[in-house]
């Protein structure tokens, strides 16, 4: 699989060097929301790649290689891991340095928000992928748009209320690792659903 | 060992059928399918490879089924060109040497340039500035350095100026001198099968007409310029196609069962087929 994922890094470096820019940019600002649309971004990054394999017909020719439909489907959802990833550690980085440099600090009360929104994105991704997979980029995108408004709706704005809500550490260490537990069942199913989908696709 | 055997092959499509197809590709050997544009032939490949599902049939590739678990595993030995190479548009030749290094465990990177600098293919290019013919050299380096012991090439000489297809029909050549290794290799281009195929294989709209030995075709067959009153002397069962022109007519022909005293040229395997499609029409 580590050929897969060479391919799509090598792809999306090459093709996407704005929008990682932007990514990269909107990581750093101190800023929860700006951060929140670096990782929803950083998730829609497999979408890009499907697209590039879609317009290439790279399928066809993987088809014929070693690899599994299962690992072209997870190959996909390590690319969104491995962006996200990378916006959380931009992110910290950015903070840990703007602390040192008199900017916005790194402080304890952003770790949980950080992996709130990383959750979001993951959960996203998990939604997104099956569509896009099963339906192809193009219908799977009309999907995702709606996907994204109603997370945008519920997710996004609904986050600080929530926070407030739970003010105690332990309530907070619930919700936590409820959105965790969450998080690791949504992409477990989305992977084996989409990979369904795909096989499905190839036969 | 046989390379490639298929017992009983079928596929349908709504609008097309692929119909007990039998395949016996033995080991050290180059097999040549032809036919028509939509006959089956890159089905058939596709059947062969498991990645689209038979209806019927079994396929045994390199003595492995290819429905079991381990055909995954021989996929790192066949090496693959389909009809178009398919890299992703952005990647260049360095790129897909990394993308392949780390895709075949038994990928041969020093072979692999050396075949870009044999096919004078440039290594920062990016494969959507590639012309055809370009991008078809790259694929078949890419099949070649795997060590594959088996390629299944779809129309990978097609788009190639015929100094180049030359050059590449002899590497495919040389590849079959170690006994062990064998090519499946579909054209359009009859004259390159005829050059270096061992076996050929016919379907016509779906089916397979023949799977023989191209030796033993060319000696079956033969060609004979008649008028139409000789013609007639000809048993039916002899005549597997013929032209009927103002000047007579020609005819392909069982050798064996024609009166020695007319005269039969040699057919070539384009004859051969021609005829043969012609007279299923």
């Amino acid at each position: 699989m580590k050929g897969l994922l060479y391919k799509d890094l090598i792809m999306l470096t090459k093709q996407t060097k704005l929008y990682l820019l932007f990514i990269v940019i909107m990581s750093c600002i101190p800023n929860l929301s700006m951060l929140s649309f670096a990782v929803i971004y950083s998730t829609m990054m497999p979408m890009t790649a499907l697209a590039f394999d879609e317009r290439s017909k790279w399928d066809k020719l993987a088809a014929m290689m070693p690899y599994s439909a299962t690992e072209m489907v997870v190959s996909k959802y390590l690319i969104g891991y491995i962006m996200v990833l990378s916006s959380v550690i931009i992110a910290i980085a950015a903070r840990a340095l703007g602390g040192i440099f008199g900017g916005a600090e790194l402080t304890a009360e952003f770790f949980p928000q950080l992996l709130l929104i990383a959750c979001i994105g993951l959960a996203l991704g998990a939604f997104s992928l099956p569509l896009l997979i099963g339906l192809g980029v193009e219908k799977g995108r009309l999907f995702l748009i709606f996907i994204l408004v109603m997370f945008s709706i519920v997710c996004l704005s609904g986050m600080e209320k929530v926070l407030s809500v739970f003010p105690s550490n332990a309530q907070l260490g619930i919700l936590l690792a409820g959105a965790v537990l969450a998080t690791l069942l949504l992409n477990l199913g989305s992977i084996a659903l989409a990979a369904q989908l795909y096989k499905r696709k190839v036969d | 060992m046989n390379a490639i055997e298929t017992k009983g092959l079928c596929k349908t499509y709504d609008d097309f059928k692929l119909d007990s197809i039998d395949l016996v590709l033995p080991s050290g050997c180059i097999m040549g399918l032809v036919g028509e544009n939509g006959a089956g032939k890159s089905t058939t490949m596709e059947l062969i490879m498991n990645t689209v599902k038979s209806d019927a049939g079994q396929v045994t590739v390199l003595g492995t089924d290819n429905k079991s678990s381990d055909f995954r595993k021989l996929k790192e030995e066949i090496g693959v060109v389909l009809d178009e190479a398919y890299f992703p548009l952005v990647l260049n030749a360095k790129d897909v040497n990394i993308v392949m290094k780390n895709t075949y465990g038994n990928w041969d990177e020093n072979c692999f340039y050396d075949y870009l600098g044999k096919f004078s293919l440039p290594i920062k290019k990016q494969f959507k500035d590639f012309s055809r013919g370009m991008k078809m050299k790259l694929a078949i380096a890419v099949a070649l350095s795997h060590n594959s012991k088996l390629l299944i090439l779809d129309e990978a000489t097609s788009g190639l100026d015929p100094m180049v297809r030359d050059e590449i029909l002899d590497i495919f050549n040389d590849f079959t001198r170690d006994e062990t290794h064998s090519v499946l290799l579909s054209s359009h281009i009859v004259s390159d099968l005829e050059k270096i195929c061992d076996y050929i294989a016919f379907i016509h709209k779906g089916k397979l007409v023949f799977c023989e030995e191209k030796d033993r075709l060319l000696d079956k067959y033969g060609v004979v310029r008649l008028s139409k009153a000789d013609f007639d002397v000809i048993p039916r069962s002899a005549v597997k196609g013929k032209k009927v022109t103002d000047y007579g007519v020609e005819a392909l022909v069982i050798r064996d069962a024609v009166s020695g005293a007319i005269a039969i040229e040699r057919a070539s395997i384009e004859d051969i087929i021609l005829y043969i499609a012609k007279e299923d029409k």
